[in-house]
């Protein structure tokens, strides 16, 4: 297994799912995705995730007149601070 | 006739009238124990005193250094030599300390709760003398031998409670608590940015695929 680079989880941190209730980890989502007939394992899940936020980053910075590269748009997807910003505002805090 | 004079009314008792009294309460005479008692209510008054606004009432702590004063008559030892007083200090001391750790907040904390604290306050600064750091909770519970949830009711129950409508400083300024309290709910201006940002990510969300949307949903434990 490749280590993960140094300083990495310092600068980046992780999005956890701690915090959120009735929210799942990688495994489980795959587990739960595949019972509901979308095949996947847990990297696909977090892929499927990482694009989808990517979508999303595009659709806010779009609006606010920024377009980004896919490079950019998947840095600012994959950040837990903006994902954890979107959870929230979707969950209504 | 005042408190002050009714103490006063009362002589003090001599050492060998004391133990003349000690002889004859042990022997069971109700009179002299009521004697020896009202003798030393002086010494009771002036330990209640000490302990006057620190959140209790002081006729309640006067109603307990009595009762402290009590014990002690009832249980001093004329053989042993020392004066009452001497002896009796002490237990009206115990008893009054022991009143006021326990009535001073707005919930009843048992004796066993305060001196608990009294060590966690203790330990934390011995840790911190020989360390140069505050200990963590969990520390902190490990050192005292007991769990961190326990530590955290405690204090919970220690807390001292303002009501939100007291006088921050009475007398001195009209501004309640709750005038110095931050508003923390969104400007109009922050609300409305804040509801449009929701638009915009919902819109985002329905062109996604139904695979996606549903990995979104898991991961963020939300309701599409």
């Amino acid at each position: 297994m490749c280590a993960m680079p140094r300083g990495h989880k310092v600068k980046n941190g992780y999005a956890s799912v701690a915090s959120l209730a009735g929210a799942d980890d990688y495994k489980l989502i795959a587990k739960k995705c595949t019972e509901m007939g979308h095949k996947m394992g847990h990297s696909t899940a977090r892929n499927v995730l990482l694009s989808a936020m990517m979508k999303v980053a595009d659709a806010l910075h779009r609006s606010q007149g920024n377009i980004y590269t896919n490079r950019q748009l998947f840095e600012i997807a994959r950040n837990p601070t903006f994902q954890s910003g979107v959870a929230d505002i979707l969950n209504g805090n | 006739m005042n408190v002050k004079s009714k103490l006063r009314s009362h002589e003090i008792l001599t050492r060998e009238q004391e133990v003349e009294y000690a002889k004859k309460i042990e022997a069971g005479d109700r009179r002299a124990r009521d004697k020896m008692i009202h003798a030393n209510m002086r010494l009771a008054a002036s330990i209640a005193k000490k302990y006057a606004g620190k959140g209790v009432d002081f006729d309640d702590l006067m109603q307990e250094s009595t009762i402290g004063l009590m014990k002690a008559v009832d249980r001093f030892d004329w053989r042993k030599g020392f004066k009452f007083s001497t002896y009796a200090y002490w237990w009206i001391l115990q008893t009054v300390k022991q009143y006021v750790e326990s009535n001073k907040g707005p919930i009843s904390l048992p004796a066993n709760a305060s001196s608990r604290l009294y060590h966690a306050s203790k330990v934390r600064e011995d840790f911190e003398k020989e360390f140069g750091a505050a200990p963590t909770e969990t520390e902190l519970a490990e050192l005292l031998g007991t769990t961190s949830n326990t530590l955290r009711s405690l204090r919970k129950s220690a807390a001292f409670c303002v009501s939100l409508d007291s006088q921050v400083r009475p007398g001195e300024d009209r501004r309640s608590y709750k005038d110095s309290l931050t508003d923390t709910s969104l400007t109009p201006e922050e609300a409305l940015e804040a509801a449009q940002t929701k638009k915009l990510i919902n819109d985002a969300l329905s062109n996604l695929s139904a695979r996606e949307q549903a990995v979104l949903r898991l991961r963020f434990g939300i309701e599409l």
